[in-house]
């Protein structure tokens, strides 16, 4: 019986491609393959050699396309484009050539990892612009959440090569950094959906993407701190500098913002009294309690300076309550006034409205807001 | 040459070995060319991603033909299969689209008969007849025993054939 079939599905080995559509279709893929190498930085020593191949793909045109604008332009477009979002027409330019040029410079696997949880981060604090801007549309959604999606898909890749490496704290403390910045950002989105009442039926979609991104965090496992190398005073002691720094950072964007309210200040009078039961428990050498603290502490230290940027590049204002508790509350500020245009009633993240004093912040669209400011207190410029 | 390099022009090779018979296993459960090559493509790029983040692939021809089938699955998921009547509604010119393969009558009749098939006969009947899989490995695709393979392929196979009497 086995025979006759093979006969009659012999008939079926005529269904082939002609060699010219083979060749084609191989030419598509490797294009492909050499993409992922690129962006994952997995072949280095193909990428001079690549560019007399990468004209010839029509698919990478775009991308060629920007280089040109690049150099005729002088620069300007792809300087215009750094700030685009999505749903502008310079966005692609943004995604695909500004950003994974900059990402062919980070060289390690935890590098390219780091970089791509802050491209997530990047592209809620889009999401959230253009939320504030009136311009959320189901296409900047669409586009939002593709990217999202090529982000997570990445990590997880990198996750999985760390892991295989054995480097555990590495994988850690990218977990970290996921959970604040998608914590961060679902509250202030979550809030923005209260206050910008015209796009209530497109955030839920931000959000409900959020979710997904959020269970994905499963793919970096705990790191079991009994089983961690090293001793745990040693490992206590990094996590300590690491927290103290986050802190005073967060100080630093405190004071230059000069806020009238100052709730982020008693927030953070608040980090740091944990940080200080964190060094008592170091000093008692109560090291695995010290070292949840010290976490504990990164990451609410790391929101402020997250939620302090959202506040300076959007025209919105949060503010976290009186008591200094971890609530936040999202309101309406004029665009590029400074000043509330609208009665401040304001929905926090937990569903509670409350009356905000006014403060004023300026919301123009400045990037690397945080950044340049640490450096010119640090005196790195 | 360095270990990716080589990993990558074993993977080249990989693609001459196999396209064909990834195309044709496309092909018939698609019934369409364009979509047949989006979804080998698109087999291949997943299959080099998996390689390229350092995990470990046994047998690649049964990997490629597990990728593959998961992705007609989504496929048809997503609802993306349109029916040529469905097509021919909305102004599609099939005078430009016809293609030899699907004028072939025999292919045509045996198709039939296998999408009468359940989804699991029908399953193993592409893979052994159509792809050329020998019982290991489809057991290997299905991460089932060979025994358990063979098992289900015979049946398989006397379903077909009992349905094939009927039309002789």
């Amino acid at each position: 019986m086995e025979d006759k079939f093979q006969k009659i599905f012999s008939e079926f080995n005529n269904i082939h491609l002609s060699e010219d559509e083979k060749n084609l279709l191989k030419n598509r893929i490797i294009s492909e393959i050499n993409l992922i190498s690129l962006r994952g930085g997995l072949d280095k020593q193909l990428f001079a050699q690549k560019w007399f191949w990468y004209l010839s793909q029509p698919r990478l045109a775009v991308s060629f396309a920007a280089l040109l604008i690049f150099v005729l332009s002088g620069g300007g477009v792809m300087a215009a484009a750094s700030r685009a979002v999505p749903g502008d027409l310079l966005y692609p330019v943004k995604t695909e050539f500004n950003e994974r040029l900059a990402g062919s410079f980070d060289f390690s696997t935890a590098a390219k990892a780091t970089r791509e949880v802050k491209l997530v981060g990047k592209r809620l604090q889009e999401t959230q612009s253009v939320i504030a801007a009136g311009r959320l549309s189901p296409e900047a959604i669409e586009i939002v959440e593709s990217r999202l999606e090529k982000h997570v898909e990445n990590i997880k890749n990198y996750v999985g090569v760390l892991k295989n490496m054995g480097e555990n704290e590495k994988v850690a403390i990218l977990q970290d950094q996921l959970e604040i910045s998608l914590s961060a950002n679902e509250r202030i989105l979550s809030s923005l959906e209260v206050v910008v009442g015209e796009v209530a039926s497109v955030a839920p979609r931000a959000k409900e993407n959020l979710a997904s991104i959020t269970m994905e965090r499963s793919i970096a496992p705990e790191v079991d701190i009994e089983g961690a190398p090293n001793d745990l005073s040693e490992t206590a002691k990094i996590k300590l500098a690491r927290a103290e720094k986050a802190v005073d950072d967060a100080e630093i964007l405190i004071k230059r913002q000069k806020i009238v309210n100052d709730n982020f200040g008693k927030r953070l009078s608040q980090i740091r009294g944990e940080l200080e039961e964190g060094r008592v428990l170091f000093e008692i050498k109560s090291n695995r309690e010290a070292i949840e603290v010290f976490d504990s502490v990164f990451r609410s230290a790391s929101e402020i300076k997250m939620l302090l940027e959202a506040s300076h590049k959007l025209p919105i204002r949060i503010e976290f309550s009186d008591t200094g508790s971890e609530d936040i509350s999202v309101s309406e500020e004029g665009p590029n006034t400074g000043i509330l245009i609208s009665p401040v009633v304001t929905g926090s993240v937990r569903g509670e409205f409350k009356n905000l004093r006014s403060i004023s912040t300026t919301s123009s669209l400045r990037s690397n807001f945080s950044e340049n400011i640490l450096k010119q207190d640090r005196g790195d410029f | 040459m360095e270990p990716l390099e080589r990993a990558k022009q074993e993977f080249i090779k990989s693609y001459d070995e196999h396209v064909d018979a990834l195309f044709r296993h496309c092909f018939f459960k698609v019934s369409d060319k364009e979509k047949a090559e989006d979804l080998v493509q698109e087999t291949f790029v997943r299959t080099w991603k998996y390689i390229s983040s350092g995990k470990e692939v046994r047998n690649i021809k049964t990997f490629l033909y597990r990728v593959a089938s998961n992705l007609i699955i989504d496929y048809y998921r997503q609802g993306k299969n349109v029916s040529l009547d469905q097509l021919s509604e909305k102004g599609f010119d099939f005078s430009e689209a016809k293609d030899e393969i699907l004028e072939n009558a025999e292919f045509s009749r045996v198709k039939d008969l296998i999408n009468e098939l359940s989804e699991k006969d029908k399953e193993i009947i592409i893979w052994r007849f159509l792809d050329g899989l020998s019982p290991s490995e489809i057991a290997d695709v299905l991460n089932i025993k060979e025994n358990a393979a063979s098992v289900r392929l015979n049946r398989a196979m006397k379903k077909l054939k009992e349905k094939m009497d009927t039309l002789e």
